[in-house]
């Protein structure tokens, strides 16, 4: 359409990991760290662990999944950590990152895929942590129920 | 993807009716038929990267030639009521305006002149989904075809997701 920028890709560093079926990448810059299954935030004594811990598969509404890795990232009200399958051996690889096409924006909600990238015929999509949070974190607290010990 | 919507899909010879251009193509036990001029290709593909945060009609995306496509499954769209095709095998690449995406296909019936005459009224055990974005139907071959607009589905279904 006339007058309209067109996004255009852009490289960046980004780490793959596993949800299920899914098979999904995180911009490095936008975590703090990648932590084992066990972890637990730095918070106060007054805060409650299990808040800050999420489970993908639960947000991703696929049956729970046997998690081994936390991706953890800072936000205003504190640490976060998403439990994930697995991360790809590959740890941090630098790519071409694909805009999501002005379609399919319409269709992602909450728009927590910020764009794909393609490799070896897959299409894999980048997810924004922080807008998963906004979105989800006020209306679905962990699935782990008070008092239940990390694995 | 641009597509070029210039081209008229009707034709006419002085003293009769006229006739539209439909490419037809099927899904399953449902058959479908869309404007020639809205298919870019169609790609010989069996599987769609899903997507989180989507609508189940969504199956998914794919790369062509480095151009992410969503695919949408028409059987899960409209509701159908019959079994899901397992032997999808292909997809039909679609443009309306600057948009494009895909569409599951078992069959390309190809491409066939309908005169005015055979369009039939819609029937009356159709899904609302199915309905709305009905712009006609007709026989061929015994097998009713739905005609889809296109334009009208893509409107419809960002007025699904907004409903979420």
């Amino acid at each position: 359409m006339a007058g309209e920028t067109v996004e255009k890709p852009r490289k960046s560093f980004l780490i793959l990991f596993r949800v299920g079926e899914y098979r999904l990448a995180v911009e490095a810059f936008s975590i703090q760290y990648i932590a084992g299954v066990n972890w637990t935030p730095q918070v106060g004594a007054e805060e409650e662990d299990h808040d800050r811990i999420v489970e993908m598969a639960a947000v991703l509404r696929l049956p729970p999944q046997e998690g081994k890795r936390t991706i953890v990232i800072d936000t205003p009200s504190g640490q976060r950590g998403f439990v994930v399958d697995s991360i790809s051996n590959e740890e941090i690889i630098l790519r071409f990152i694909e805009p999501v096409p002005p379609l399919l924006e319409g269709w992602i909600k909450p728009t927590a895929i910020t764009g794909f990238l393609v490799e070896q015929e897959a299409v894999i999509g980048v997810v924004d942590f922080h807008r998963v949070d906004q979105a989800y974190f006020g209306r679905m607290p962990s699935v782990r129920p008070k008092g239940e010990q990390a694995r | 993807m641009m597509v070029d919507e210039q081209i008229d899909d009707t034709s006419k010879t002085p003293g009769t009716e006229p006739n539209r251009l439909y490419f037809v193509f099927r899904d399953g036990h449902e058959a479908y038929a869309v404007p020639p001029t809205s298919v870019v290709e169609v790609i010989t593909k069996t599987k769609a990267t899903p997507v989180p945060f989507t609508p189940d009609w969504l199956d998914g995306v794919i790369s062509v030639r480095g151009a992410i496509v969503p695919v949408l499954d028409l059987f899960r769209y409209f509701r159908l009521p019959s079994k899901i095709s397992t032997r999808r095998n292909r997809m039909i690449l679609v443009g309306v305006g600057p948009n494009a995406f895909a569409i599951w296909s078992d069959q390309i019936v190809g491409v066939e002149t309908v005169e005015e005459s055979r369009m039939e009224p819609p029937l009356s055990n159709l899904t609302d989904s199915l309905l709305k974005c009905l712009s006609g139907q007709f026989r061929t071959e015994g097998i009713m075809v739905y005609c889809i607009d296109l334009q009208k589905l893509l409107e419809e279904t960002r007025g699904q997701v907004k409903a979420l």
